[in-house]
């Protein structure tokens, strides 16, 4: 198979993830979408790898996932810690700060 | 194969990096005061900038690790900035942050952290190290933004610092991919190899577009901006001060160098869209600054419009261009680490003074206070003779010498605007009277330490331009 | 001369202000460190100032390129450099700022003794002296400028210094306002400068304009506009008609501030700035409304001074007066005469501030007359010194003040007997208020509250010396520089610097000599028939005295006729367009459509988070779209 299948796949994905973080209201499941961003990313980078026969972008891949883990930790205590404030996770109702 | 590691051209990092241990093994001992944390970053990253200074002046360059990692004048220059920023910081922030123990330690580890992601993003050779580095930094920043956990505020700052920069991440990632997929490669001498002005795919268009994307939004670019006033105002000050500084000349650092060393076959392509942001951004930033009424808030308006000013210079993709982006950078970190530190100083026995109208009457009676921040105001208006105007000066005229006259008026038109609500505090500060009586708590001494190096440097840059400005042009890609 | 030596003048006052600024917290317990630190740095100065007029004496100094310390920026076709002129008239200046600046910087160590500010004043005082240097220093108009800027923020610092005092700080806003206008003057008449001569150095200008060789951007009149544009500068720092009334105002600041800014230094920038652009002025033919300007201004203020019973008040609009005398010697031609009254002036007047403050300080600041009388016993060395200083201002013979003075009038009445005319009726009446105040408040019967009298007394040392040491200069300056008229060694000493004199000395110098002393002996006289015996009246008794003691009522006037109306059309305005909409070109209404504009685009800031992802992907789009369809 091509190249092209993977890449639209991929960008699908990745569009499905903005999607996401652009309509739902909960902070963890926008938060997921933007896991999904990433991974489309991840997917892309294996395709391409494996298409040109060299192996930098399988590795990459690694270390994206490594960062995506750094992150799921960082972001669910913020979470957390604002959960701990107003009892939500709803990003409309955090909206103190504007103007 | 065996490696062989050139640890001399890593020493800024390493000397950072061991700074950090060090400060993570202090924090375990519970019997250690725990101010002599913020020292010991002081200390480190002095040394780590006396190390970066030599090597600048040394002309040192190499690589390591394969070629991904690439020390040059250039990165060294802005490990000079990442570094003084660090510092500057470190300083106002070890009297905020009082005497509660329990906050200090990870709060100067993340900042180590930060500073050691802003020097692997200068230093990049290849995009995935870019993408690490910005991650580091990204990641402690976001936790530095929500630091105050008992403030809901500042949690939110947190929060929205968070969902945001991560989905930019997304874009910037999806952008290398596309980049790798387009010219077969992520490291930056081969996409300029690669790269000739006929081979373009719509996968590298669309690459590059991303990383724009991606950067504008850590650099604070309209219409990628708008994380930074609820940031910058919900972040503890110190904080937001260092945000406005070192990540966005990572930022710009690394912006230049993919830009002008990985893509330059495509300027047509980007040339245009940068002269169009740079405009936006000048614009908007100063315009809403204008509306402003909390002064954190209006600091955060001003360093948008501050990138726009930028973008003016990285327009030009001459090597004027870049040297006045380098300079402009390093008088940008320290005018406005100085205004937050200045903001800090006006503390009075309540909490922060954060109302532009709480200034009113302070020139007289806190001269001090009327003197750094009037100082740090005129610079970031851009009035001689202080570091602002040498730097506005130079990014100008690299844009008449590219041909972008009318970038420059419309710049110059913004630094009008721009002047309207600096001296608004200004004029506040000495023309106004308070309203009410206001406490004033007495300035911490290391504050004023900080401050009074932010002015000397202000008004040294100011002053005595040349010398700077020699090793700003050597330091050219 | 070396470079060095002026750079060591130049930083030896920034030093101080450094170091009484920075180290103020650990010096507070050692003020009299404080103050020596800072007057030492004044001394040091005034050392490389008396070595600099020495070579220039000698033949030697500064100009053009040999003056240039470094290139400090630069453009394409341009370049500002940081450099020096050291010539004659430079030298002046520095020995009159240095010399008089240290002895002031001494007698403030006395007078401001027990002040909660003490480091936080020596500081200002330094910094004040280091921009001072700067504006008589530089090479160009743009060092100028930026010393003007300088000692005018220093002059506010130090009028509002006392913060606590409603009428302090009101004090230090109306000179920040007043002189606002005159900088802006300054400011276009150097934009003027350049956009004719494309440099701002002065020995390039100098030399093009007598050559001719300039852009003619406004036709033959643009030397005139550049000039009147700065002489609009000179009219607020030097405190002319019409933007003299801020320097009344301004003796709420230290007396010992008032001596050196607003009477012997900055105030005299003005007349610096005309002597240093002698060679435009000249080509231009403005003089003679510079002249006008102040012989209007002298015998104005004069009259004012007629009336007061404040002793400050009294001297600043002696200083008002005295200004316009040396605009009067710039403006006719005679600009040596104009520099040497500048000269003596800062001599016998700081002394008479310097004096007026010994009297504050042992009344318990009391500065009203009228509660004084027959100080001469308690305080005899301060009594005389004050004395000394109005005998050379009332041009008693061979006094300072006669010489100087007497130069300017004889020099004027070669252009306009007019001038000539109305100069003399202010020498008497100058003769008249001085001797008024000196009756009043030194002879006669004591008048002083008698909690006040028991504690009466001479000044300390540290104060009554520099008193004594300004007393004979004020008293033997204008003998031993002045001697000879048009002739005299000053004149001498700067022919160099100016274009020679077209009010060159007409008609008997000694028949001018005798009249001026004649007049301001009658002065003197006329005063002590008045008022050796009599206290003013507590009110004014007639419609003229009341004018005059309500100063024109020019203050009133300028309130109802420019403060209030800007007030209130602002207010109506703003209201107007926010009401309507309108909004047109005029320069408020722009500022305030951005502000509207500013308040629109701040509602986009919602605070949701996704409404920023929306904007951040319209963003994507729209720029994908211009990337498709566009190009």
């Amino acid at each position: 198979m091509g190249l092209e299948y993977y890449l639209i796949l991929s960008a699908l994905l990745f569009t499905t993830g903005v999607i996401g973080v652009l309509i739902r209201r909960n902070a963890i499941i926008i938060f997921m979408c933007i896991e999904l961003m990433l991974n489309a990313a991840n997917l892309a980078f294996v395709a391409i790898s494996r298409h040109l026969g060299e192996t930098t972008g399988q590795v990459f891949v690694f270390f994206v996932m490594t960062v995506a883990a750094a992150e799921v930790a960082i972001g669910l205590a913020i979470i957390v810690s604002v959960f701990k404030h107003r009892q939500t996770v709803n990003v409309d109702e955090v909206n103190s700060l504007k103007g | 194969m065996p490696i062989e590691i050139n640890w001399q051209l890593l020493m800024p990092e390493l000397v950072i990096a061991l700074t950090l241990i060090i400060v993570l093994i202090f924090d375990m001992f519970d019997s250690i005061s725990k101010t002599i944390l913020g020292w010991l970053t002081i200390v480190g990253a002095g040394i780590a900038l006396w190390v970066s200074i030599q090597m600048q002046q040394a002309g040192t360059v190499g690589t390591q690790f394969n070629d991904m990692f690439k020390v040059d004048s250039f990165s060294l220059f802005f490990n000079i900035i990442f570094l003084i920023s660090t510092i500057l910081v470190a300083l106002i922030s070890l009297s905020y942050l009082g005497k509660d123990d329990r906050k200090q330690g990870p709060y100067y580890l993340l900042i180590l952290l930060a500073t050691l992601g802003m020097m692997l993003m200068a230093a990049g050779n290849e995009l995935i190290v870019v993408f690490l580095g910005l991650e580091l930094m990204s990641l402690s920043l976001y936790v530095l933004a929500g630091y105050f956990r008992d403030n809901p505020v500042s949690s939110e700052a947190g929060m929205k610092y968070l969902l945001l920069g991560a989905f930019a991440s997304a874009f910037f990632l999806y952008g290398i991919a596309l980049i790798y997929g387009g010219a077969g490669t992520t490291s930056i001498p081969g996409i300029a190899s690669n790269l000739t002005a006929e081979s373009q795919s719509p996968l590298l268009l669309g690459g590059m577009f991303l990383l724009i994307v991606g950067f504008g939004f850590k650099v604070a670019i309209v219409p990628f901006h708008q994380w930074a006033p609820d940031v910058y105002e919900g972040a503890p000050t110190t904080i937001a001060a260092f945000i406005s500084a070192g990540p966005k000349a990572a930022g710009f650092a690394a912006f230049l160098r993919i830009f002008m060393e990985a893509l330059p076959a495509m300027q047509s392509q980007w040339g245009d869209v940068i002269i169009l942001l740079a405009m936006l951004t000048m614009t908007v930033g100063n315009v809403i600054a204008i509306a402003q009424t909390n002064i954190k808030r209006m600091l955060a308006y001003s360093s948008i419009a501050h990138a726009g000013y930028v973008l003016i210079g990285l327009a030009a993709a001459n090597n004027e261009g870049i040297s006045s982006v380098m300079l402009y950078l390093l008088v940008y970190c320290v005018m406005n680490i100085g205004a937050f530190g200045a903001v800090i100083l006006a503390k009075t026995t309540d909490g922060e003074c954060l109302t532009i109208s709480d200034y009113a009457g302070l020139g007289f009676r806190k001269p001090l206070l009327g003197l750094f921040m009037t100082l740090m105001l005129l610079s970031l208006a851009g009035f001689p003779p202080t570091a602002g105007f040498v730097g506005k000066f130079y990014i100008f005229k690299s844009a008449v010498q590219a041909g972008h006259t009318w970038l420059v008026i419309i710049g110059a038109i913004n630094t009008a605007i721009s002047a309207f609500y600096y001296l608004r505090v200004v004029v506040t500060m000495y023309m106004r009277e308070p309203e009410e009586e206001l406490e004033f708590s007495p300035y911490p001494s290391t504050l004023v330490v900080g401050l009074i190096l932010a002015v000397i440097g202000v008004l040294f840059i100011g002053i005595l331009p040349s010398l700077l400005l020699n090793s700003v042009q050597n330091s050219v890609l | 001369m070396s470079l060095g030596l002026i750079v060591v003048l130049l930083i030896s006052p920034f030093a101080g202000f450094l170091i009484n600024g920075l180290f103020g917290k650990w010096l507070k317990g050692k003020e009299k460190l404080s103050g020596w630190i800072s007057a030492l740095a004044v001394f040091v100065s005034f050392a490389c100032s008396i070595i600099a007029f020495t070579s220039v004496r000698g033949g030697g100094g500064m100009s053009g390129d040999e003056g240039i310390l470094y290139e400090w920026i630069k453009g394409e076709s341009f370049a500002f450099n940081i450099g020096f002129h050291v010539d004659a008239l430079t030298t002046v200046m520095l020995l009159v700022i240095t010399g008089v600046g240290f002895i002031i910087h001494v007698y403030s160590i006395g007078y401001m003794h027990g002040d909660s500010g003490y480091t936080r004043y020596f500081a200002y005082l330094n910094l004040f002296v280091f921009a001072m240097l700067i504006l008589v220093l530089g090479n160009n108009y743009l060092m100028m400028f930026v010393g003007w800027e300088g000692v005018g923020l220093c002059s506010y610092l130090l009028i509002g210094f006392w913060y606590e005092k409603q009428s302090a700080t009101d004090a230090g806003k109306k000179a920040f306002i007043v002189n606002r206008i005159g900088d802006f003057g300054f400011l276009l008449g150097m934009f003027t400068l350049f956009a004719a001569f494309g440099s701002l150095d002065f020995t390039t200008i100098f030399d093009s304009a007598d050559a001719g060789n300039f852009q003619q951007i406004f036709g033959a009149s643009t030397l005139v506009i550049a000039t009147l544009l700065l002489f609009v500068g000179a009219v607020g720092k030097s405190a002319q008609i019409p933007l003299y009334v801020w320097l009344p105002d301004a003796m709420e600041g230290p007396t010992p501030v008032s001596a050196l800014i607003h009477a012997a230094t900055m105030v005299t920038a003005g007349v610096y700035m005309i002597a240093r652009s002698a060679v435009l002025y000249e080509l231009a033919e403005t003089g003679e409304v510079v002249a006008w300007i102040g012989v209007l201004t002298a015998f104005f203020a004069a009259t004012i001074a007629l009336a007061q019973n404040d002793i400050k008040r009294i001297l600043a609009y002696s200083t008002v007066s005295q200004l316009g005398y040396m605009f009067v010697g710039v403006g006719v031609g005679a600009y040596a005469s104009g520099i040497f009254h500048l000269v003596t002036h800062a001599f016998f007047k700081g002394l008479m501030f310097l004096t007026a403050g010994s009297v504050m300080h042992a009344m318990a600041n009391e500065l009203d007359m009228r509660k004084m009388g027959g100080l001469r016993a308690k305080m005899p060395i301060t009594h005389w010194t004050f004395l000394v200083g109005a005998m050379a201002i009332a041009g008693v013979p061979f006094l300072s003040g006669f010489w100087s003075k007497d130069e300017i009038l004889h020099s004027a009445w070669a252009i306009s007997p007019v001038i000539y005319g109305i100069g003399l009726i202010t020498a008497f009446l100058t003769a008249f208020y001085m001797f008024r105040l000196i009756f009043v408040t030194f002879y006669g019967e004591s008048r002083v509250e008698s909690g006040v009298a028991s504690h009466l007394h001479e000044s300390p040392p540290v104060m009554w010396v520099p008193l004594a040491i300004l007393a004979i200069p004020s008293a033997l300056i204008g003998l031993l520089l002045g001697w000879g008229g048009h002739n005299s060694w000053f004149h001498h000493f700067t022919e160099h610097v100016f274009p020679k004199a077209h009010g060159e000395a007409s008609g008997n110098m000694l028949v001018f000599m005798g009249i001026s002393s004649v007049v301001g002996l009658a002065g003197i006289a006329f005063a002590w028939i008045r008022y050796r015996e009599r206290v003013p009246a507590a009110e004014p008794t007639h419609a003229l005295h009341k004018l005059v003691a309500n100063k024109y009522y020019i203050d009133e006037v300028y309130n109802a006729v420019i403060v209030q109306p800007i007030k209130n059309g602002s207010h109506y305005l703003l209201w107007r367009i926010l009401d309507t909409g309108i909004i047109d070109g005029i320069v408020n209404g722009v500022a305030a459509a951005i502000r509207l504009i500013g308040g629109t685009l701040r509602r986009l800031q919602t605070g949701l988070v996704q409404a920023y992802i929306v904007s951040m992907v319209v963003g994507i789009v729209l720029f994908l779209a211009y990337y498709l369809f566009v190009r």
